[in-house]
């Protein structure tokens, strides 16, 4: 059965409804500059403290109203769109709050959706972000670090690949994934992915940088043998020195999988690391509960990326889709899993 | 005159949580998320009074007592018609608060040893942010830490050219320097109580003799490394502006330490503070010498005065000839390595 599933981040449930092409064109302002005087002029006339009183008479009314979606399983579009009574009463509140505080509601949204992605740290003030360095910082070969499953850490391994061009802000991501655990602990089954994106960074405006993704995505869990297509859309902004995500992707998947059984509540990294961190989903009458996951990345090389040091991500995952029933075949048990994912202790006078 | 004043944030005077790795099973993220809706606005409303104090008290963060038993209220609903206790219900409330929706993600094991050995070491600063605009800055933290008891010692140095707020007219730079005591001490599988002991010169009103302030702190692990949860509790000296400033973050992936901080609202008397983000990255896990030779304590008792025979120098020898700003922003021009650099690609 076909399914269309769809997130959209608080904001832009109060913006309205959003086509997953539309990009907020209200908030599309000129490009930033570069010099150090244009710089100074986008220093924020708010702090973190103004922007938390600020927000405080609305966050009651609005996370009363957000449990409302997030109380889906796999939310569909319709279950996402808030009663016209609710919307009201959001409204209200954001409007009150905005006219307490001389904020105006765009801005009130704007750091509603920030503090509940991120919390306080949310409220910082605005840091420029490009297109091109979003594009730029994914490039290069990325190692799985860690996976963390219901706060136990998982058996897994995994690399993430990206040939990026800044310039057109354009790429391509090759993502494997081998892990014990996936949505669910028990019982743990060695399952694996591999997924082939076509990225694209777009500016909008000089703090947010717009993202999507169109890519396939194949596995050995239902729904995924044949290929999995999806797209994403997510928005980007910063809060230091570098980017992070801020509310919720908008996806669509296809195939009946289970991909929304979970969400996606924070990618982010310090320099050197992508984090993706998800959420659970609760039970319901015909689904069990999914397990909370964090997948922590390092960057291992920033050169463009080929497999086994020769070979293009493209070539390789045609390669591995062609054969794909002989590859799912050959894959490791739980106990090779487990002996891959052994530490190996470097000595002190190590390379 | 100097007035002495005491501000305190209170948070993380919490009792042994042993208990809470048995509670942690049956939740995820959406669940603790549900839980706390229905709570959390109306806590966060009644405690925004925190955010409206230049310099907070500890008087300041005593709500009413009609407020407290609003807020008693509005967690016993919330945890009786969820399932959680009350304990669970206020500690997702403050992690929420802190980290955001990924503050709802399951707790991991966190070791204080292991809070203690992340902090050894050299780090650089990469970044200040001030305001949301990149500011010439340069700083180190030096960690001399001994997890096997969970102490040690950190000296912090920081050169910028803006600090609490914007820059004013003038050549002159800002110095801090920081000597500062660590304690990590485990509180269950999920906490970790961190406490310093610091005293901080520098050549801002109020930290020309040194100011001594303590710090306690609360870490927890909702990813591969440990985070900041809730507001330092901080005391402090001097009558300086050191509390025009919230703590808002301390975390950071493998290799970085990254601490943000809210600028605070302005009062009749003093003006908004700025949002200021610092981000550092490790350079060496080794013991760290200053200069690579010197000890941190040496180092910190040379350039203070505060040390005795021959290391010791005038006090306050350091700021008698500071680095000015265009010093400054030489130090904190980017040379572009080649391709065939040193580093590691």
């Amino acid at each position: 059965m076909k399914k269309k599933t769809t997130r959209r981040t608080f904001g832009k449930q109060i913006a309205g409804a959003l086509a997953a092409t539309t990009l907020p064109v209200g908030r599309i302002i000129s490009a930033p500059g570069t010099g150090a005087e244009e710089s100074q002029e986008l220093k924020s006339a708010w702090n973190g403290a103004e922007r938390f009183q600020a927000i405080a008479p609305a966050l009651g009314t609005v996370m009363n109203l957000l449990m409302e979606e997030d109380g889906e399983y796999a939310p569909v579009m319709e279950a996402a769109a808030l009663s016209a009574a609710s919307r009201k009463e959001l409204d209200d509140a954001i409007a009150y709050a905005a006219s307490k505080s001389g904020a105006t509601s765009d801005q009130i949204v704007t750091w509603i959706d920030a503090f509940t992605s991120l919390g306080k740290p949310g409220l910082m003030a605005d840091i420029p972000l490009l297109a091109a360095d979003c594009a730029a910082n994914l490039n290069g070969t990325w190692e799985l670090t860690s996976r963390f499953s219901g706060g136990v850490e998982t058996a897994a391994r995994s690399e993430m690949y990206c040939e990026m061009d800044p310039v057109t802000g354009r790429g391509k991501q090759l993502l494997t994934m081998l892990t014990e655990v996936n949505f669910f602990v028990d019982p743990p089954v060695t399952s694996f992915f591999i997924s082939l994106c076509d990225f694209q960074f777009t500016q909008n405006g000089p703090f947010e940088v717009i993202g999507t993704s169109a890519g396939t995505i194949f596995g050995n869990l239902p729904g995924y043998q044949a290929g999995l297509k999806t797209t994403d859309q997510f928005r980007l902004v910063r809060r230091g020195q570098n980017e992070t995500m801020l509310g919720y992707p908008i996806r669509t998947e296809s195939n009946g999988s289970d991909t929304a059984a979970r969400t996606l509540v924070e990618v982010s990294g310090d320099p050197g690391t992508i984090k993706f961190k998800m959420w659970g989903s609760p039970a319901t009458g015909s689904h069990p509960r999914t397990v909370d996951t964090v997948d922590t990345y390092r960057n291992t090389s920033n050169r463009r990326p080929l497999i086994g040091g020769w070979e293009p991500i493209t070539d390789y995952f045609e390669r591995v889709k062609a054969n794909f029933k002989e590859f799912s075949a050959a894959a490791p048990s739980a106990d090779a899993l487990r002996k891959i994912c052994d530490d190996a202790p470097v000595p002190r006078l190590s390379r | 005159m100097v007035t002495r004043k005491k501000t305190t944030r209170a948070g993380t005077g919490r009792t042994i949580a042993t208990g809470t790795a048995a509670q942690e099973n049956g939740w995820n993220g959406a669940t603790r998320f549900q839980a706390i809706s229905g709570v959390f606005g109306k806590i966060l409303e009644l405690q925004q009074a925190v955010a409206e104090d230049y310099a907070p008290a500890a008087e300041a963060f005593a709500l009413s007592a009609a407020a407290d038993r609003e807020i008693q209220d509005a967690v016993s609903l919330a945890a009786k018609s969820s399932g959680a206790s009350e304990d669970q219900i206020r500690s997702w409330v403050e992690s929420f608060n802190s980290l955001g929706k990924a503050g709802l993600m399951s707790s991991i094991p966190i070791s204080a040893a292991e809070c203690c050995a992340n902090m050894n070491g050299t780090f650089e600063l990469l970044s200040r942010f001030s305001g949301g605009v990149e500011v010439p800055a340069r700083g180190r933290i030096y960690g001399d830490m001994n997890p096997d008891k969970g102490t040690g010692t950190q000296l912090i140095t920081m050169w910028t050219e803006e600090n609490l707020l914007p820059k004013g007219k003038g050549d002159g730079a800002i110095f801090l320097v920081m000597l500062a005591e660590l304690k990590f001490t485990q509180n269950g599988p999920y906490e970790v109580i961190g406490t310093s002991r610091a005293r901080i010169f520098g050549n801002q009103r109020g930290y020309e003799k040194g100011l001594e302030t303590t710090d306690e702190f609360l870490l927890v692990r909702k990813g591969h490394n440990e985070s900041m949860v809730g507001v330092p509790a901080r005391s402090e000296a001097n009558g300086t502006d050191a509390a025009a400033r919230f703590l808002v973050e301390v975390s950071g992936d493998p290799g970085i330490i990254k601490y943000k901080m809210w600028g605070v609202p302005a009062t009749d008397k003093t003006p908004a503070t700025l949002d200021t983000v610092d981000t550092y990255a490790v350079m060496s896990h080794r013991r760290p010498l200053v200069g690579g030779w010197e000890s941190i304590t040496d180092y910190f008792d040379r350039i203070t005065g505060g040390g005795k025979g021959r290391t010791a120098a005038k006090g306050g020898a350091l700021f008698s000839t500071p680095g000015n700003r265009q010093a400054l922003r030489r130090a904190c021009e980017h040379v572009p390595p080649p391709l065939t650099s040193r580093r590691v690609f």
